[in-house]
């Protein structure tokens, strides 16, 4: 009876110390998942970047001719995960696609051109194995088309 | 086996059991918007010349918010398209805007409490979601009387 006790008790108390950590890797990693965000932006581009239907101030809604250009796919994405290892401990990484922005995707773009976005989507997901692993994945993309846009200008310099 | 080996193997045969995933994917689409938006600075008007910061005045700043919920592990999400064009329209006309500039396509943090649901994701429909958050300058041309 002794010796039954003795090995309950040695089997709750490693669940109790698995379970702290693990605990607390449970609730930073939700936590810290909850905040990752990404965004779909153009800020330092120089032509439109147009969402909708509408291409200019006063226009009415209408379908532009393609430019002989490839489509683009762009994406911001934020990848997060937290791992728990034995021991215990944490481990945690961040994996964010630095470089890949519109910016820089469609910096090639003339001036006399507009791009022109369709199939945006969002997603957002995670991926749970309790106490062990947890990946949280947010992305935004987007096809870009380059456009024609009759009787363009450039802007000043 | 030693009990220790023994427990290490059931605990982790539980986690892999309960293991988990949700959340959603949606389509972002303004196909009745009545006004042009850009996600960079420029925007043209009729006659194709463009506009940018300094032809430009901000009148009023866009933000709108959705959030749509997924089930069967993202797979299915409710509705799967988002229109934002009547906020959009309603937010430019009620700043007296001809234009959004600078708009910003976001998904921002507040499922992961929800889609990282311990054992509860494990279900296929618990549900998941998705924030999205469209902001940007709404605008209008200088020296254009309305």
């Amino acid at each position: 009876m002794a010796r039954g006790s003795a090995t309950a008790l040695a089997v709750r108390s490693v669940v109790l110390v698995k379970g702290v950590g693990a605990s607390l890797a449970l609730t930073f990693a939700i936590a810290i998942g909850g905040c990752s965000s990404t965004s779909l932006s153009a800020a330092e581009l120089r032509v439109p970047v147009l969402l909708g239907p509408i291409p200019c101030i006063g226009c009415v809604a209408e379908a532009r001719q393609p430019a002989p250009m490839p489509l683009a796919r762009i994406m911001g994405r934020r990848r997060f995960y937290a791992f728990f290892v034995p021991g215990p401990h944490l481990g945690i990484a961040d994996d964010s696609q630095l470089g890949i922005s519109a910016d820089r995707l469609l910096a090639w773009t003339p001036c006399l051109d507009d791009l022109q976005l369709s199939n945006v989507s969002a997603h957002s997901w995670q991926v749970t194995v309790p106490f062990l692993i947890y990946i949280y994945d947010v992305f935004v993309e987007a096809d870009a088309t380059e456009v024609l846009v009759p009787g363009a200008s450039c802007p000043s310099p | 086996m030693s009990l220790a080996l023994i427990t290490r193997a059931l605990l982790l045969l539980g986690a892999l059991g309960a293991s988990g995933c949700a959340g959603a994917r949606v389509n972002v689409t303004a196909d009745r918007a009545r006004y042009p938006l850009s996600l960079s600075p420029v925007v043209r008007d009729g006659r194709g010349r463009p506009y940018d910061a300094a032809s430009l005045v901000k009148v009023g700043w866009l933000d709108v918010r959705k959030t749509t919920p997924g089930f069967v592990y993202s797979a299915l999400t409710v509705p799967p398209a988002r229109d934002f064009s009547d906020e959009i329209n309603a937010q430019v006309a009620a700043a007296g805007g001809e234009a959004v500039v600078g708009l910003t396509v976001t998904v921002a943090g507040g499922c992961g409490w929800l889609n990282g649901f311990p054992i509860l994701n494990a279900l296929p429909v618990w549900p998941g979601c998705v924030p999205v958050r469209l902001t940007g300058d709404i605008v209008r041309r200088r020296n254009i009387l309305p």
